[in-house]
């Protein structure tokens, strides 16, 4: 076997190793949306542990007390209570909870679900890609909203109820965004390469394709968690959500719209909450899409 | 041509009968590969040569069972090693398929997958194949990323595709054929995306591996100079169908088709061919396989043509080259 010119030197020298945690310190993206989803979830986990109060145990005579920082307050209740006399406090970290869950189950079903049918319509085209298509447009012309409003009315409201409402509603960007990710790695040479070397089609889909659309699937799943989080709040704000006296942040502002003008904070607090939760996970789901692409790894 | 390899022919490896291979397209069907028959024997290179568009890519894909959705296959005879390839379940043309024919493709940076190591994609075909331990297959992707000129091996099995050159991806790619030391290889203008340098190390490599494993190859191009190089056998494709076959030596000298002839005079011979001379050229263009396709495909463009070229067109045979063409020599 004659020797094969290679270039002099060790070419692997020239490559410089980081290490994974160098590379995620470097995004500060998901340092930061990381960092603060990584706390909410903490929070969620502990809130049993961390909360002053029950966040079900009703104190007439402590109704309305405002947060520490307002002249009428006490670190007794820090956030206040709310007009039944509740804790805001342990109701905010409990109601971390219902968010985090719906968020979580909510991408979890309809990303199955979307990314198993845009899979399939992208990579055998064909009759698979027309029902496929057919099925997202049908799904798009009907407004998640209205079809979640009517479904809770008829069947009741309850967390579980609306877990399943919006995972079975929202696989619509799932498969179209899969669907056209996996058009795109499809048509490249390593899963010819890859069917030339033996592979059959699930090894193929789940093996060669499946970690190529991997950064694009993370992303829509964050911005779907986000929106879902969103949808829920509205739910429960209009009354078709989760019930009381489950502490869910949406239900928290549509308790505190009655006393908007004479205590802003019983609604700034959960708003602010939706607001950070929703900024963290979408940042971190920016940041993960560009430390998952397989170009940045070194 | 000088050849300094000589063929040892042994066992017929693919033995390949009337194959066709249509495309479907919205003007009609499209004769991409016509009635084409051939065979690869061990120990032996068989390149095709032809143009763009002539059919070569279809033919090798249509071997490997990896047409497009729109293009279909009709094949009298299909065989690798004596079974039936024609007619195998899709089963066994994947347990087939990188295990005793190995296939490597033009484009080496879009041919590994970008989500994996070296390594998980050299070992991959002999653990599936095989069912090798991890430590086997570690051990045989060494060896043969070694055996492809790689240095320092063991370092590159963790390392991604992104950071290799194009020329050692193409290596890469080799190796990966080989993981199960198949018995053909087919190698689809394995050099034509590389640099000139590149390329002469890849082919020049290919040649050697070929005549150290002695494994039937099938090397698809378009430039002859590769062919002139490291074929044993060459076929002349033209518009879908083989216009002449034959060994490497006869073909260079004495070419017996009109069109062989033509391609062989666009090349500049250092000693023959004067400084500043016009090289030659062949009139016209390819012709459109759409539709009813009949007689020599060559014949709007040959300067030999006869009205009988319209018809069917006789295949001719001396020892072991052949050719179709009306004319049994070419006029001087």
């Amino acid at each position: 076997m004659a020797a094969l010119a290679q270039p002099a030197g060790s070419p692997l020298q020239l490559i410089p190793t980081r290490s994974v945690w160098q590379r995620i310190w470097r995004n500060k993206a998901v340092v930061v949306g990381g960092g603060l989803l990584l706390l909410m979830v903490l929070v969620a986990l502990l809130a049993p542990w961390l909360s002053p109060h029950d966040p079900y145990a009703q104190d007439l005579a402590q109704r309305t007390v405002p947060p520490v920082w307002y002249s009428a307050g006490s670190w007794l209740h820090p956030l206040g209570t709310d007009p039944l006399g509740r804790d805001y406090l342990s109701r905010l970290l409990f109601g971390a909870r219902i968010s985090l869950l719906i968020g979580v189950s909510v991408a979890i079903i309809s990303g199955l679900i979307g990314t198993t049918m845009g899979m399939l319509a992208g990579y055998f085209g064909g009759k698979a890609d027309l029902v496929v298509s057919f099925l997202v447009t049908t799904r798009l012309s009907m407004p998640v909203i209205l079809v979640a409003l009517a479904t809770v009315a008829l069947i009741g409201g309850s967390l579980w109820v609306v877990i399943l409402v919006l995972g079975l509603l929202k696989w619509d960007r799932f498969a179209v965004v899969m669907r056209s990710a996996t058009q795109q790695v499809r048509s490249l040479d390593y899963v010819a390469a890859a069917q030339s070397a033996g592979a059959s089609t699930t090894r193929i889909l789940l093996g060669e394709v499946l970690p190529n659309v991997l950064p694009h699937l993370i992303v829509v799943a964050t911005l779907e968690a986000a929106s879902a989080i969103l949808l829920e709040a509205a739910l429960s704000f209009l009354g078709l959500g989760v019930q009381p006296p489950l502490p869910s942040w949406g239900l928290m502002i549509s308790e505190a719209k009655a006393y908007m003008f004479f205590s802003f904070w019983l609604i700034a607090i959960p708003g602010s909450a939706l607001a950070v939760l929703i900024f963290a996970i979408n940042l971190a789901g920016d940041g993960l899409r560009d430390l998952l692409a397989p170009e940045g790894r070194a | 041509m000088a050849h300094d390899r000589v063929p040892q022919t042994g066992d017929v490896v693919l033995d390949v009968r009337g194959l066709s291979v249509d495309i479907a397209t919205p003007a009609g069907a499209l004769h991409a590969v016509r009635d084409v028959s051939f065979q690869v024997r061990r120990g032996e290179t068989l390149c095709i040569v032809g143009e763009s568009g002539c059919g070569k890519s279809m033919t090798s894909l249509a071997l490997m069972s990896l047409l497009p959705r729109a293009a279909t296959r009709r094949v009298g005879t299909l065989a690798l090693l004596g079974e039936d390839l024609a007619t195998a379940t899709r089963r066994r043309i994947n347990a087939l398929r990188g295990d005793r024919m190995a296939m490597i493709f033009q484009e080496p940076m879009t041919a590994l997958n970008p989500a994996y190591t070296i390594g998980d994609q050299l070992m991959e075909p002999l653990r599936h194949h095989r069912g090798a331990t991890p430590m086997q297959a570690r051990k045989r992707a060494i060896e043969l990323l070694g055996k492809v000129g790689i240095a320092a091996a063991g370092e590159r099995l963790g390392q991604y595709p992104h950071q290799l050159s194009g020329g050692l991806r193409q290596r890469v790619m080799i190796a990966m054929a080989l993981m199960c030391a198949p018995e053909l290889l087919i190698a689809d203008e394995p050099s034509t995306a590389l640099d000139v340098t590149i390329q002469a190390q890849i082919l020049r490599l290919l040649a050697d591996l070929q005549q150290e494993l002695g494994i039937a190859m099938m090397l698809i191009t378009h430039d002859l100079g590769v062919v002139a190089r490291i074929a044993h056998r060459v076929a002349v494709m033209y518009a879908g169908e083989i216009v002449e076959e034959g060994t490497a030596e006869e073909l260079f000298a004495s070419p017996r088709h009109p069109y062989t002839q033509g391609l062989l005079s666009c090349i500049p011979v250092p000693g023959r061919t004067a400084p500043g001379g016009q090289l030659g050229t062949i009139a016209g263009t390819v012709p459109s396989l759409i539709g009813e396709v009949h007689g020599c495909g060559f014949r709007e463009r040959c300067p030999h043509a006869q009205p009988q070229c319209a018809q069917t067109v006789p295949q001719h045979h001396v020892a072991q080259h052949a050719w179709r063409c009306i004319l049994e020599a070419l006029p001087a």
